[in-house]
């Protein structure tokens, strides 16, 4: 799979988003203030912030999961719901969520099975996808024979059936333990350079996000709004990323946003962020 | 030895001393059969009488067996019904909680007398609505709880309701349905008993058990009593068969 | 470990079984003497006023005799009937209503009976001093063990049909060919089984048996083709209700019952049964024994010659049924009682071997029989029926009911 050709539109388009819960109510609560973001192809962003902060609606929003109160989100070009029902995205959660009734194999092969693929085919592409995530040889496991590391990178494989320009990530690496979080997010990296796609990650993890993003998209909450956009540009990850001065300037630009002190110098700020 | 046999030792040895302990009682304290019949006398009846034995628990084991069996399909179609329609839900969780309140010592006449009484109808009845309602809450608990997350993958793949009922709601109420069979399954065995005191065919348990009791030969009753121990035991082995077989992934811990 | 934990299992179950052991050894075998040591202080002391208190007629009401004043403390006794309060035990309830047991200083307490109580069992138990149950089921409880005697047998003749309708054509044990015959179970079949084993049929294949509910539901919607009826009882049931066809009561010409009295395969019902062991050695219990005789004997005696007031009487007492199912079930009653060629309650031998021989012959569906043995000779005694019936003559009453004449009763619809 190679980077796909560059379009007309961006990833995703998110402006003026809106999410109220229980508008008008004594309880009303908003998620989301008036949040607009631009993910460009082939982009990696992170979405950080403290609980209600709204990077996870904002993600379902994307997602069509749930439904904007105001604002325009388009995902590939597409409304949010068409993008849904055209599967313009896969998507990975905190937890795993395979079918323990399946096998690792079936459990790759449930979005295939949704749009009505043949079985040959299936079987195919889900042995080629789990070649990729590297667990071919546990393909007729169950779910629970795996370790939790294993089962999240079968969401993955799951997330990537039917090979859609953009990954949604909901905190998939937080139940992990540290060892196996910087393990999957290698291999998250890998597989983004061998398929090119465009991924929005949520995460409460500085490292996490400083490590995978091209961009840090900085969120706070009561109202959960956007505060700041970190740019990252560590290149090439390797062995020794981790440890680099470049990274620890990444991971401190994050963390001052996050309390609240604007990002010092880097990049200046893309057309619609805030 | 493998690990099986190594469990089913324990239990066996109690039941061993149980038996042992009363025989011992009923033949130091020379208790009179008509109070309590001593276990020798208990085997001597039953395989005595073996024939007698096998009669009467495929003819009690046929009823539960109906019973059972549309009793469950009942609670399924139900349980279905009420994952969809959430007033379905609402409106037969009680009624059901409160059928299933009714004994069968009620249920039995008055549907004997709805009925006729020479066919096995009525205790089939009887049997069908003691096993729905275990059937028709767990199943719809099943239908129902889900987690939300899985339905978030689903509704992220733009999969509709009918596939969300087929690929996700349904697997996971098996284990459930099969929770429900676990209990069904022997109180299917006690209806049948049960219902058959109250008239009708003479050829089952129940009405052997009351007959013999009510002459007085308790070694007799007490010989078919286990005989429909047997009988439980064996609905219950099969449903404990029949899930390892369809749905391996019971008890396990669920995966993330 | 595993050895531990298997050498502790192993002596767990040595304590066990100690224990068992010891505790079983260490209880007496014996059961110890009931209540009555209460009774025979009681009775004791009004022992010498008991020979000479019977009564002077049926008729009148009883005197209270001088004997009586020298009872100062009545015996408690209970007495535990087979089913609830009807006409079916009318003398006993005549006796206490009349005083008969209040003149041998017997204070009575009746029990009822009901589905789940066996009063051979409460009997030999210690829960009640005497009861009444049917011989053929009081014989099987005594082969298990329950040590209980009959003192008195009261009803003469059996009772039990087996009704069909008329133009279904069942007129004899034979026509049950092939037909669905109900009976009660729990017992009462036995009757049952030795008139079809006597017409040459094999209950299990020729003749399809099916259970009825305490009630004629199953013949009037034809779902069975005989039911097993009482003469005083469910046949009664039959013509309280009101016929569809033509908007009256039954009558007896819509149905065939067959007697199992006249088919010779009747066996004794309704006795008077004592605690074996008592009667053997309790000097005391034997006193109460021949005074409850007496008086129970006197009671029926009274109910031959009035039966609308026992009914009234037993009405009083609890019973939920109409006054006219009542008295149908009193002159019923007294049918089966009377004559009594020997004397009231006394029994008699030849009856007594034919309900033995079918008890030991007659194989159910099981192919059991009632009993599997002769009684021993303390089943049953006549002693106390005899000297009774001594004594209600020298008071001047009719024991032998020869003139006896039975009345017509009336039903209507309910029984009401």
């Amino acid at each position: 799979m190679t980077a796909p050709a560059p379009s007309s539109h961006p990833a995703v388009h998110a402006s003026g988003v809106w999410k109220i819960f229980n508008e008008g109510l004594p309880n009303e609560v908003t998620a989301l203030q008036d949040v607009s973001v631009e993910v460009g192809e082939g982009e990696f962003i992170s979405l950080i912030g403290p609980s209600g902060c709204g990077k996870s609606t904002l993600l379902r929003c994307i997602a069509d999961l749930t439904h904007a109160t105001r604002g325009e989100i388009k995902v590939a070009g597409l409304s949010a719901g068409d993008a849904r029902q055209q599967q313009k995205y896969g998507m990975a959660f905190q937890q795993a969520a395979l079918f323990d009734w399946r096998t690792v194999r079936r459990n790759v092969e449930l979005p295939l099975e949704l749009q009505g693929w043949d079985k040959a085919k299936r079987t195919a592409r889900a042995m080629e996808l789990l070649e990729m995530v590297q667990l071919a040889d546990f393909a007729d496991h169950r779910p629970w024979e795996l370790s939790g590391g294993m089962q999240q990178r079968v969401a993955i494989a799951r997330s990537l059936a039917v090979d859609p320009p953009l990954l949604l990530m909901d905190e998939p690496f937080g139940a992990l333990d540290e060892m196996t979080r910087e393990r999957m997010q290698n291999e998250l990296l890998r597989i983004r350079k061998e398929t090119g796609k465009s991924i929005i990650f949520v995460t409460h993890s500085i490292p996490e996000a400083v490590y995978l993003s091209d961009r840090v998209v900085v969120m706070s909450p009561r109202p959960g709004r956007i505060t700041d956009v970190v740019p990252i540009n560590l290149g090439d990850r390797n062995e020794d990323t981790r440890e680099a001065e470049v990274f620890f300037a990444g991971v401190t630009a994050v963390r001052e946003a996050l309390r609240g002190r604007t990002s010092g110098g880097g990049i200046p700020a893309r057309v619609g962020e805030v | 030895m493998s690990h099986r046999l190594r469990a089913i030792w324990p239990p066996i040895l109690i039941a061993v001393i149980f038996l042992g302990i009363w025989q011992l009682f009923v033949v130091l304290k020379d208790i009179k059969p008509y109070l309590l019949p001593a276990p020798s006398l208990i085997f001597s009846n039953f395989f005595g009488s073996l024939n007698l034995m096998l009669s009467t628990s495929i003819y009690t084991a046929t009823t539960a067996l109906l019973g059972l069996f549309f009793g469950t399909v009942v609670g399924l179609l139900l349980a279905l019904l009420a994952q969809r329609f959430i007033v379905v839900n609402h409106l037969f969780t009680p009624l059901a909680a409160g059928l299933a309140a009714v004994p069968i010592v009620a249920l039995t006449p008055i549907l004997n007398n709805m009925f006729n009484i020479t066919s096995r109808t009525p205790r089939v009845l009887v049997t069908m609505i003691i096993v729905f309602f275990p059937v028709f809450v767990n199943v719809t608990r099943g239908l129902v709880q889900v987690q939300p997350v899985q339905l978030e993958l689903m509704r992220s793949m733009n999969a509709q309701p009918r596939t969300v009922l087929r690929l996700l709601r349904i697997p996971n109420a098996i284990p459930f349905f099969f929770t429900a069979m676990k209990i069904a399954a022997p109180l299917a065995v006690i209806a049948a008993l049960v219902s058959e005191y109250f008239g009708g065919p003479q050829l089952g348990l129940g009405s052997r058990i009351a007959s013999s009791a009510a002459n007085t030969a308790y070694g007799r009753a007490w010989a078919y009593v286990v005989a429909s121990i047997i009988v439980g035991l064996l609905f219950y082995l099969a449903v404990l068969a029949v899930e390892r077989w369809a749905a391996p992934w019971t008890g396990r811990a669920r995966s993330a | 470990m595993r050895q531990i934990a298997r050498s502790r299992w192993a002596a767990l179950t040595g304590v066990a079984v100690v224990g068992a052991l010891t505790l079983a050894a260490c209880g007496s075998s014996t059961s110890s003497s009931e209540s009555t040591s209460a009774a025979a202080a009681a009775s004791s002391a009004a022992a010498p006023a008991s020979s000479a208190a019977a009564p002077a007629s049926s008729a009148a009401a009883p005197a209270s005799s001088a004997a009586a004043a020298a009872c100062t403390t009545p015996a408690p006794v209970k007495l535990q009937l087979q089913w609830f309060a009807q006409a079916q035990f009318a003398g006993y309830y005549a006796a206490k209503d009349k005083g008969f047991y209040k003149d041998q200083c017997l204070d009575v307490t009746i029990l009822e009976g009901g589905v789940d109580i066996v009063p051979q069992t409460v009997l030999a138990q210690g829960g009640a001093d005497f009861a009444i149950a049917w011989v053929p089921k009081a014989l099987a409880s005594r082969e298990q063990g329950a040590l209980i005697t009959n003192v008195a047998q009261v009803f003469q003749k059996s009772g039990t049909l087996q009704v069909s309708w008329a133009d279904s054509n069942i007129k004899t044990p034979a026509d049950f060919k092939g037909k669905k015959i109900g009976n009660w179970g729990f017992g009462n079949e036995f009757e049952v089984f030795a008139a079809v084993t006597k017409a040459g049929l094999d209950p299990a294949a020729d003749v399809e048996l099916v259970q009825q509910q305490f009630d004629m539901k199953g013949l009037l919607s034809k779902e069975i083709d005989a039911a097993e009826a009482m003469t005083y009882n469910e046949y009664a049931q039959l013509l309280e209700t009101k016929n569809p066809a033509t908007g009256k009561l039954y009558q007896p010409e819509d149905f065939t019952a067959i007697s199992y009295e006249t088919e010779g395969v009747g066996m004794l019902q309704d006795a008077i049964w004592a605690n074996q062991d008592k009667l053997g050695s309790d000097t005391a219990y034997q006193d109460l024994t021949q005074k409850f005789v007496q008086a129970s004997l006197q009671g029926w005696i009274y109910c031959r010659d009035n039966a609308q007031e026992c009914a009234d009487i037993v009405t009083t007492n609890g019973s939920k049924l109409g006054a006219s199912h009542q008295l149908w079930m009193m002159n019923e009653i007294n049918k089966l009682i009377w004559p009594s060629p020997l004397g009231v309650g006394v029994i008699d031998p030849a009856k007594y071997t034919q309900t033995v021989t079918i008890a030991m012959n007659t194989k159910n569906l099981e192919g059991s029989t009632v009993i599997t043995k002769e009684p021993d000779a303390e089943a049953f005694t006549d002693k106390y029926a005899v000297a009774a019936n001594t004594a209600l003559t020298a008071a001047g009453l009719n024991t032998t009911g020869d003139a006896f004449a039975p009345i017509a009763v009336t039903l209507n619809e309910g029984g009401n």
